[in-house]
């Protein structure tokens, strides 16, 4: 994955109330011929759902804005029907400018822009007004809207955000992505409380469903790099997606993490199975037709409304994995993300408060 | 202002080709500059020039709330009369609808259109909404849904199942189906069918864990059945029995079996 940013965006409008930040400052020195300046939000294309066409589109267009709403929310899996894992968000920005088929985002973005807040610092005084949570093991992703680091070499927000985590060591923070960009944060003092994570598939999963991402090795690569550089790391084997020859291909996903790393450099891999919103089948089959594995899946309808594949065929799948982690190391930890108590039966046999390992991960704050 | 008068009194007008499926207010017809908007086939009605309203309320207030299959059409109707097509505000025409006006209205409006009757007239009966009619969106033409349309009526699907089918047959048709594999054979029901050619792995373990269920042997009085219910499948277990007695009858040789399992 390279930084061909020129040919990334078509378009960067800034917002003339943050003109004089450092990110859009950045984005001017970078984008000189590409910049638009306006006054207030850009006048809107459409209203509603976008079009298969406007949402490939918005992928394109940046646009730079202060935010005034809340930065910091619970994890959309605190959702009555899943086990939640106790994370936190802090969205620094909406839309992504990967192209992965399965993408929720799809689902309800209805700007025509990648929307960049360059208010970073409204945001860290929003986490500093939890300080009376200081002790407390709070987790903060910054990759549930936005990817955490795929426009990180522009903006820098990595670099503000680690600083003010050596602040709240009990605390953790996790950069989510499905980029290789990690240099522009691997030379920060950390409190040893950043956990640089990845989102990763087997690598035809990769090529066929999650376009303009980093490759498997880049992934692995850059996961090195962190950790040589005394970050945690982490993986998300998420969303695993079935298609004929899917043990083969998530044995060697496994393999090769066992390969590179032990179980004590990743405190907890998680694990999840493709699902997303009924209406969301729509614009996914648009953009990106029968081929895709994707949208070829069998899927039903789950307790939570989401399509997903067969119970029965998520715990093989799961199983599979887990069991395989274990044959290499049975210390590996790991977690099923957005799932059902019954699904963490059925694949471990108790629910995860019950998991050792990941107990204080499941426990309420 | 507005002059009431017969409309054979009045020669030069031109009639807007458009009619709702559905009955609409046609006593008196409405001019708007030169055009009359509600065509009736009465020649002695009056006939109300109101060329100074607004014309997309005037459209509300003729036919008042449309079907998405009638808006649909007037959208079509509209492209002939560049006058009419000016004057609509279709943003507000929508939202006296209750609906959203955007690209992706326009767009499944223009996918509509190149459906035939056949699908148009069930889909007037069924009342289907824009979200129901999206997965055609999907579709770059129609050759092989149309040839199948028939069916719709044929099968008498309800709006759930219809909606149900739609989605599969764009699936299916994208994953180039001809259209002899998407017709159900003669007495099958077309849902149940697609529904097989969708998801062939699941239905075959279905079918497998059916067959190989692992209580064993049930005992005469005890009835097992499968079936799906969204993402799992499902075994309901019945016993009949004439009375309380038999009942328990039938719970103790039920509880024997299982202890000599």
């Amino acid at each position: 994955m390279k930084k061909a940013w020129g040919e990334k965006f078509n378009k960067i409008l800034i917002d003339n109330e943050v003109k004089d930040s450092a990110v859009a400052l950045r984005f001017k020195n970078i984008f000189p011929d590409k910049v638009e300046w306006i006054d207030g939000p850009p006048p809107s294309l459409t209203k509603g759902e976008l079009t298969a066409e406007q949402f490939s589109r918005s992928k394109k267009q940046i646009y730079l804005t202060r935010f005034k709403g809340k930065f910091f929310k619970k994890c959309p899996g605190f959702h009555k029907g899943l086990a939640c894992c106790n994370y936190y968000v802090l969205n620094l920005g909406f839309q992504c400018d990967m192209d992965c088929s399965y993408c929720y985002l799809q689902s309800f973005i209805n700007s025509n822009y990648l929307t960049v807040y360059t208010n970073i610092d409204d945001a860290l005084n929003e986490l500093q007004s939890f300080s009376d949570w200081k002790d407390r093991p709070l987790r903060v992703g910054t990759g549930e809207v936005i990817d955490s680091l795929s426009l990180d070499p522009i903006t820098l927000y990595s670099r503000t955000l680690i600083e003010f985590f050596k602040d709240y060591p009990q605390w953790k923070l996790e950069f989510k992505t499905k980029s290789n960009f990690v240099d522009q944060f691997i030379d920060t003092e950390h409190a040893g409380n950043v956990i640089a994570s990845w989102s990763i598939n087997p690598p035809k999963v990769i090529e066929s469903e999650e376009h303009g991402t980093a490759s498997f090795e880049e992934r692995i690569q850059a996961a090195l790099k962190c950790l040589q550089k005394g970050f945690q790391i982490s993986f998300h084997i998420d969303p695993m997606v079935w298609h004929p020859d899917w043990q083969e291909s998530y044995a060697y996903l496994v393999d090769s993490i066992c390969e590179h790393f032990k179980p004590s450099e990743i405190p907890y891999l998680s694990v999840g199975a493709l699902r997303f919103q009924p209406q969301q089948k729509n614009i996914m089959r648009e953009r990106f037709g029968m081929e895709s594995m994707v949208n070829r899946a069998e899927t039903f309808t789950g307790a939570d409304g989401k399509l997903r594949y067969d119970l029965k065929l998520r715990t093989e799948m799961f199983n599979f994995i887990i069991s395989r982690f274990k044959f290499h190391d049975p210390s590996w930890k790991i977690f099923m993300c957005m799932e059902t108590p019954e699904t963490w039966v059925d694949t471990f046999g108790h629910s995860p408060h019950h998991e050792k390992p990941l107990k204080s991960l499941f426990t309420p704050l | 202002m507005p002059i009431a008068m017969l409309i054979s009194e009045k020669s030069e007008f031109i009639c807007f080709e458009y009619k709702a499926r559905k009955p609409y207010f046609n006593r008196i017809l409405i001019e708007w500059k030169g055009i009359v908007l509600n065509p009736s086939t009465t020649d002695s009605a009056v006939l109300i020039d109101l060329s100074h309203d607004n014309l997309t309320e005037l459209f509300f207030d003729i036919y008042g709330s449309l079907c998405f299959l009638e808006i649909a059409e007037l959208f079509e109707a509209l492209q002939g009369r560049s006058t009419l097509k000016e004057s609509m505000n279709w943003d507000l025409y929508f939202n006296k609808q209750n609906l959203v006006w955007n690209t992706r209205s326009e767009q499944i409006i223009k996918q509509i259109l190149k459906t035939n009757e056949a699908f148009k007239s069930w889909a007037y009966d069924r009342k289907l909404s824009s979200a129901d009619l999206m997965p055609l969106n999907a579709l770059t033409e129609f050759r092989v849904f149309n040839s199948l349309s028939y069916l719709f009526t044929d099968q008498r699907l309800t709006r759930s199942d219809g909606k149900r089918v739609i989605d599969l047959l764009v699936d299916l048709i994208l994953m180039d189906r001809s259209v002899e594999a998407l017709i159900p054979e003669e007495g099958q029901n077309w849902l149940e069918h697609l529904v097989k050619l969708r998801f062939p792995m699941t239905l075959e373990k279905d079918n497998s864990s059916l067959k190989s269920n692992e209580l064993g042997e049930l005992p005469k009085f005890m009835n097992l059945t499968q079936f799906r219910q969204g993402d799992r499948l499902m075994s309901k277990l019945q016993i009949t029995f004439t009375d309380t007695q038999d009942l328990r009858q039938k719970l103790n040789r039920l509880e024997l079996t299982s202890r000599n399992q």
